[in-house]
């Protein structure tokens, strides 16, 4: 059941509804007043409920212009906590390789959800922009010259501003397996797969697993 | 020198303003008409609040409804009540109508649902003068034209909202990919109607 | 456009203008304050006239009757016939007439001279201002009706007026504060700022913000003209009760009409604020992205929405008492009369919300840029402003704890109305959170930003007093009341409205005030209001009726003392008058952003461009990160390059 003030043909059915909804509370009410109102209490309610759980229609994807010259690529890193995973250093490595690539890393400065609306952003504010010092002195180590910033604390945000502002051909996001992502973390990928027409890489990176297969590597 | 900056302001003016930012998809001139149909109802809420005092809270609340010596004309506004629902099907029509093309269907549908609004509104008047009570004639008789009187109001503001639709309609104006100016005016006829559901069901009927 | 040929008339119109009259013409007959007053006049005549043939035809005898003629010619077609004298709905008429659309030629927007003040214009920048004047004068109109009473009051026993005429001035003066100055005040200063704070070149409608502007002097000149009616100005107090409204003479009619005029005003601007916070914010401004201020006017927005229609509701009624003589509040005629408080009280109590609101979203405004702190826990500053929009609305009988309600309601009423000092109180932590360890710079908004912290506590602190029952059977219709409404609304309200003032001074006029000025304006206001207000909590207490014009001898010498310190609170207003005048006339030019602020208003010349931007800013972080290392409000677009022109 849409709002009916999203149109007029959902107006129109709402006042089918509402004929039918007071025709049953005229009814209850003829047999007992008190029939009535708990009658309307409950199509109340059930209208309250219809409308809170129904969902707009999706938006249409969002086409980003390239910018720049046609056989530059531009790439969008999303990292948070999984910068230092190998996976995304080899994935960022092959396309460097590829293509004559401009890299822009955003490091969301991932919060708890207290923290969150508390507005006590700053001690995330440091990790990340430490997190994005180390993802930057990694790709710079292998010979990758890129850019970063820090984000906005929802992932989803720090993508559509680093997007506006980027203009990226490619995006590649980098999370934790399922499970151990941050609360706001879940689902990006697919979100940001909606939302853009460019393609998304996600790459699941299990730090735990790498720091167990590399026995002392730096010791 | 003076010159130039006339020149380049006359130029920069006639630029006019940046395109904003639509930060919402919900379009702006229906969400205005929802706002302002929402402050409508709540208008329509004082008057509501006014009968409630009236019939539950006042402790010399009459025990009956209607009290003794009134009587309701139910069936005329029943029959009212069958304008009116009718009048939004013919609106509804009217919009089916040009969104697909058909203009007359559409100017059709829209002149039928203004006469019968018309009609609603002349069929309340002459029940007005011969319902049998003034509005001087008690917190019952006063809060019966309160309600229903300013539900009139809202139909005569509807058929204004129709009425222009119809002069523009005629003149050329509206198509398959431009009839907002007919979705809003057809919004708040369909409020206007289940407005009335409301208040019928309310003052006559429960 | 081709180059222009200087000297020939088709130069200086584009070619969709129609040939211009001329110049007297254009005075008579095009849109402008004087067709509106002659239209005004037409309009008076005609609405006359339908009264009078309306009553003959039914028999209505006598068919003279003032009241009704005043009602319906005066207070409804002659302000109609104004407004479309000065062309507010020439736009829409030509809409309606289904003739081919005009391409906007933006000939009714920005200002180019001072003339463009006294029309309608659809730029919010040029009705921000139309609407701060306005308020002011009416405020200096109010504020001195206030002296003049201050003045009977000063000594027992009645001196200068009778008391009919100074249960007027009460009213009035009250009426004018509350709905011609602190709510159409604070739509103006939103008016300037939100749009330009949203990244947006204008609000959602513009032509409707210039109608909702216009209706304001209609309401003010119906309050005010109440005195010249017969009987004399409204006397029922600016709350208007049944049954004494209904008995009042004529004057009573003025405040049931003025009432509608300004509630309409104030429901349009509503509703163009909501939509365009809704709809305009730049690309990246989340809810989460908005400044306090918008923030502010949202909440107030859907406050004024939701609860305006139900004065309106029993503003009609009570005139429908009187006119058409129903029974609504009568109760020979089986009506109900606490009715009326109920009704009004459900729009009232959320207006002193309406009333303040705003002035929270200024302060957080002034307080975070002058302390160069962001602002602390911003989320819940937010959600603070939506806590109190909802339990607004759930507190209104408390106005009614002697008024023969229900018993059963008032302890109810009671909780919810301590409750909402929690929403508050957040806001107050958090401003003096902010200010911990800020920077701290003490300009003339900040210190009257910093008075609205202190005089709005005590002022919510007798607030505490008064929502406790107990507290309020004693202390209700006293004194006590005076001083904590006055507390709140001019040590909150209006400081907070200066606050804005000075603040935005710069970028609205493109000069900058004294500061000297501004100062003085400050300490002598500050120091006067306590002196005048802060002994009524103390009378008050001791038994002092309110809205009375004579009193027991005992409160002589208070009296005295209050009113004296009034007339200097009425002077120190001088200063401030004086300072606006002679800085916006003479003042030093002042820069984009004098106060380093990051909200979008100040990233554009002072005053804006016509337009507001060149193109929409991008949005990338949030508002108040001062100090934040990298952090960033909005990344402005580098202004057009000057066109190449042909001389």
């Amino acid at each position: 059941m849409e709002s009916p003030f999203r149109s007029e043909a959902a107006a129109f059915r709402f006042l089918l509804i509402t004929i039918g909804a007071f025709a049953l509370i005229v009814g209850a009410s003829a047999i007992d007043p008190a029939l009535g109102f708990l009658v309307f209490l409950i199509l109340a309610g059930a209208a309250v409920a219809i409308y809170l759980r129904q969902r707009g229609p999706a938006p249409d994807r969002e086409h980003v212009e390239h910018v720049g010259a046609p056989d530059e690529r531009r790439i969008l890193v999303v990292a948070n906590e999984t910068v230092g995973g190998q996976e995304l250093l080899s994935v960022i490595s092959v396309r460097a390789l590829e293509w004559k690539s401009e890299f822009f890393v955003v490091c969301p400065a991932l919060n708890s959800r207290l923290k969150t609306w508390t507005s006590d952003e700053d001690p995330a504010r440091a990790k990340a922009q430490a997190r994005l010092g180390v993802t930057l002195e990694r790709l710079a180590s292998v010979g990758i010259e890129a850019q970063g910033e820090i984000g906005d604390g929802d992932p989803l945000v720090a993508i559509e501003d680093a997007v506006r502002t980027f203009h990226p051909d490619e995006i590649v996001i980098s999370t934790h397996p399922v499970g151990r992502s941050n609360w706001l973390v879940r689902g990006v990928p697919d979100a940001v797969r909606a939302r853009y027409d460019v393609p998304v890489t996600h790459v699941v990176v299990d730090l735990e697993a790498e720091a167990a297969a590399e026995p002392a590597e730096d010791a | 020198m003076t010159d130039v900056s006339l020149h380049a302001e006359a130029l920069h003016d006639h630029h006019g303003p940046p395109e904003a930012n639509q930060s919402s998809r919900v379009d702006a001139r229906t969400l205005g008409m929802l706002l302002f149909i929402g402050s409508e109802i709540m208008l329509f809420g004082s008057f509501f609040a006014a009968y409630f005092f009236v019939r539950v809270v006042n402790p010399s609340a009459p025990p009956e409804w209607p009290p003794e010596g009134y009587h309701f004309p139910v069936f005329v506004a029943g029959v009212n009540t069958a304008i009116l629902v009718t009048s939004s099907f013919t609106m509804h029509w009217a919009l089916q109508s040009i969104k697909r093309g058909q203009r007359a269907g559409f100017l059709a549908g829209m002149v039928l649902t203004f006469v019968m609004g018309l009609a609603f509104l002349l069929t309340q008047v002459v029940e007005y003068v011969n319902v049998g009570f003034n509005t001087g004639d008690g917190a019952f008789a006063s809060v019966f034209f309160g309600l229903t009187g300013l539900h009139g109001a809202h139909v005569a503001i509807g058929l204004s909202l129709l009425g222009m639709v119809i002069i523009r309609g005629f003149r050329g104006h509206f198509s398959p990919e431009h009839h907002h100016g007919v979705e809003l005016p057809g919004i708040y006829w369909h409020f206007v109607d289940v407005m009335w559901i409301v208040v019928y069901a309310t003052v006559y009927l429960l | 456009m081709t180059p222009s040929h200087h000297g020939t008339p088709q130069a200086e119109y584009p070619a969709h203008f129609e040939p211009p009259h001329g110049p007297t013409w254009r005075l008579l007959f095009g849109p402008g304050l004087v067709r509106g007053g002659w239209m005004a006049g037409a309009g008076f005549v005609f609405g006359m006239l339908l009264v009078l043939a309306l009553r003959w035809w039914w028999s209505w005898d006598p068919y003279w009757n003032t009241e009704v003629i005043l009602a319906v010619a005066g207070m409804v077609t002659a302000p109609i016939g104004f407004l479309a004298g000065i062309g507010s709905f020439d736009y829409w008429l030509h809409y309606i007439s289904g003739r081919p659309t005009r391409p906007e030629d933006h000939s009714g927007h920005g200002a180019r001279s001072w003339k463009d003040y006294f029309r309608v214009n659809t730029d919010h920048k040029v009705i921000g201002i139309q609407y701060l004047v306005t308020t002011f004068v009416f405020f200096t109109i109010g504020g001195l009706m206030a002296m003049f009473f201050r003045a009977e009051l000063a000594q027992p026993g009645l001196q200068f007026v009778d008391s009919q005429t100074f249960n007027g001035l009460v009213s009035v003066h009250a009426t004018l504060m509350i709905f011609l100055f602190v709510i159409p005040a604070f739509a103006g200063l939103a008016n300037f700022a939100v749009p330009l704070m949203l990244g947006a070149p204008d609000m959602a409608f513009p032509r409707l913000n210039a109608l909702s502007f216009w209706l304001l002097p209609i309401a003010g000149i119906m309050f005010v003209a109440s005195f010249l009616a017969p009987g004399g100005a409204f006397g029922a107090g600016w709350t208007g009760y049944a049954p004494l409204a209904e008995g009042q003479p004529l004057g009573q009619t003025f405040f049931n009409m003025g009432v509608q005029w300004a509630g309409a005003s104030s429901i349009m601007t509503a509703l163009n604020f909501l939509v365009t916070i809704i709809t305009m914010r730049a690309p990246g401004m989340t809810f989460w992205r908005m400044p306090l201020l918008v923030w502010a006017n949202f909440t107030t927005s859907l406050l004024v929405v939701i609860a305006t229609p139900f004065i309106a509701g029993s503003q009609f009624f009570v005139m429908f008492d009187r006119i058409m003589h129903t029974s609504f509040f009568t109760p020979e005629g089986g009506g109900y009369v606490l009715g009326y408080q109920h009704i009004f009280w459900f729009y009232s109590h959320p207006a002193v919300y309406i009333m303040m609101l705003p002035g929270f979203g200024i302060v957080s405004e002034v307080i975070s840029s002058m302390s160069r702190k962001p602002i602390f826990g911003y989320r819940l500053m937010a959600l603070s402003l939506m806590g109190i929009l909802v339990l607004g609305f759930s507190v209104w009988a408390h106005h009614m704890f002697v008024a023969g309600m229900a018993d059963w309601l008032r302890v109810p009423m009671m909780i919810t109305t301590l409750l909402i000092a929690i929403p508050t109180g957040i806001k107050v932590f958090s401003w003096v959170a902010t200010l911990w360890r800020g920077r701290i710079h003490l300009t003339t908004p900040m210190l009257f930003a910093l008075g609205f912290v202190t005089m709005f506590v005590i002022g919510g602190l007798s607030g505490i007093y008064l929502g406790s029952v107990p507290i309020d059977i004693a202390a209700s219709d006293t004194y006590f009341i005076v001083a904590h409404i006055h507390y709140v609304l001019f040590g909150g309200s209006v400081f907070t409205i200066f606050a804005g003032i000075y603040y935005w001074f710069p970028k609205m006029t493109g000069r900058m005030y004294s500061e000297r000025l501004g100062k003085w304006h400050f300490w002598l206001t500050f120091v006067s209001f306590n002196a005048t207000f802060f002994p009524m909590h103390y009378v008050g207490l001791r038994g002092m009726p309110r809205r009375v014009f004579d009193y027991d001898s005992a409160f002589g010498d208070l009296n005295f003392a209050i009113s004296i310190a009034s007339f200097v609170l009425g002077a120190s207003f001088i200063v401030f008058v004086y300072n606006m005048i002679t800085s916006w006339v003479r003042g030093p030019i002042a820069e984009a952003n004098p106060w380093r602020a990051r909200t979008l208003e100040w990233q554009v010349s002072s005053p804006p461009p016509i337009f507001n931007f060149d193109e929409i800013p991008q949005v990338v972080g949030g508002p108040y990160e001062y100090g934040v290392p990298g952090a960033r409000h909005a990344i402005m677009s580098p202004s057009k390059e000057a066109q190449e022109v042909h001389a």
